[in-house]
């Protein structure tokens, strides 16, 4: 039996719901190089609408498709297959989610699938401020965290513990992932 | 250009199809034969007579639906649309009959019959494994053992229904 011509597997691939496409993704070199791409495009061409609600950390998410034909949407809250989440922010079809240990995720409901990201360094933040998004000029999806940072150390005259606080900016990057911290300075 | 109103295809197992030109310009590959007047005799084509066969029963069924496009008649509009279905179930239940189709209409370059079969191949395969796509379309897994845990690495994080 012969094979597919690559044109003719690629015209079959470029018609599967996202969804499904990512199991093609071990098929073959060519199926993984297309739906890489696939799913890019998908998300850069179809406009989602996102919605915070106020009163509360319920985020809302209208697809431009679905705002065409009749008005739906979905939960984001009830769509995220884990417990304790929150939702940081958006950007060209990706969401960041965060727990309260300050670990982070992106999520992408196209395709269901979740990515943990690295623990950003120094680990005991608090006051975190989260952005994310996507930025234009480097073709990269960026997290942008502000937190303060906490070190215990001893006093040299005498035992007493004492704590320094530091602010701190840290920006991961999808494409490198990792974290690039910057200006770590003394607040007390 | 040629006189003749007909254009003889040969199939790869000798049989001969007469068919109206009109009908067979719906290929890119015989349109530039008949352009070229090289379509007087016969044009052998590697492809099964069963196969031929659908190919150029798809392309006088497209044809006569394009002429009829103006009429507003409703029997017939229906007729056509049921054949249509008929010829889906039959291309989804055969799997040779699929594949044969997709290489033959790609080869003779019928651009509807191609984007057609390919959105039922789809169709048929979004639920199926890896494994199963493999066979289904008789493609060669080009990964090393390496390479493979590395899709997987990478993907690892991919959460599936």
């Amino acid at each position: 039996m012969a094979s597919l011509p690559e044109d003719v597997l690629i015209e079959i691939l470029s018609r599967l719901p996202v969804k499904s496409s990512i199991r093609f993704r071990r098929v073959c070199k060519i199926c993984l190089n297309f739906i890489s791409k696939h799913v890019k495009n998908y998300n850069v061409n179809h406009s989602h609408l996102v919605v915070k609600r106020n009163d509360d950390q319920t985020w809302y998410m209208f697809l431009d498709e679905m705002l065409e034909n009749n008005l739906s949407y979905e939960n984001l809250n009830d769509a995220v297959p884990m417990d304790h989440l929150k939702i940081e922010g958006y950007g060209v079809g990706l969401f960041c989610l965060s727990r309260r240990t300050a670990r982070f995720f992106l999520w992408n409901p196209a395709t269901k699938e979740i990515k943990t990201l690295p623990r950003c360094r120094p680990r005991d933040i608090s006051f975190p401020e989260v952005g994310f998004g996507f930025n234009h000029i480097k073709n990269d999806f960026e997290l942008v965290l502000i937190a303060q940072f906490e070190e215990k150390g001893l006093n040299e005259d005498d035992d007493y513990s004492v704590k320094s606080l530091y602010e701190f900016v840290g920006v991961y990057a999808l494409s490198t992932n990792r974290w690039r911290t910057h200006s770590l300075c003394r607040i007390m | 250009m040629a006189t003749t109103s007909t254009v003889k295809l040969r199939s790869g197992d000798n049989e001969v199809f007469e068919v109206e030109k009109q009908v067979m310009i719906q290929s890119g590959t015989i349109r530039n034969m008949i352009e070229d007047d090289a379509a007087d005799g016969e044009i052998p084509l590697q492809i099964s007579s069963r196969n031929l066969a659908k190919v150029v029963e798809w392309c006088k069924c497209m044809q006569h639906r394009d002429r009829n496009n103006n009429n507003d008649n409703k029997e017939e509009e229906e007729e056509e649309e049921e054949w249509e279905k008929k010829f889906d179930e039959e291309v989804s239940e055969d799997k040779d009959l699929h594949f044969g189709l997709l290489l033959a209409a790609n080869y003779l370059e019928i651009p509807a019959l191609l984007h057609r079969l390919c959105q039922l191949a789809a169709d048929i395969v979004k639920g199926k494994t890896p494994e199963e796509i493999r066979r289904t379309f008789n493609i060669k897994k080009d990964f090393t053992p390496e390479e493979e845990e590395a899709v997987m690495d990478e993907h690892g994080w991919a959460f599936h229904d």
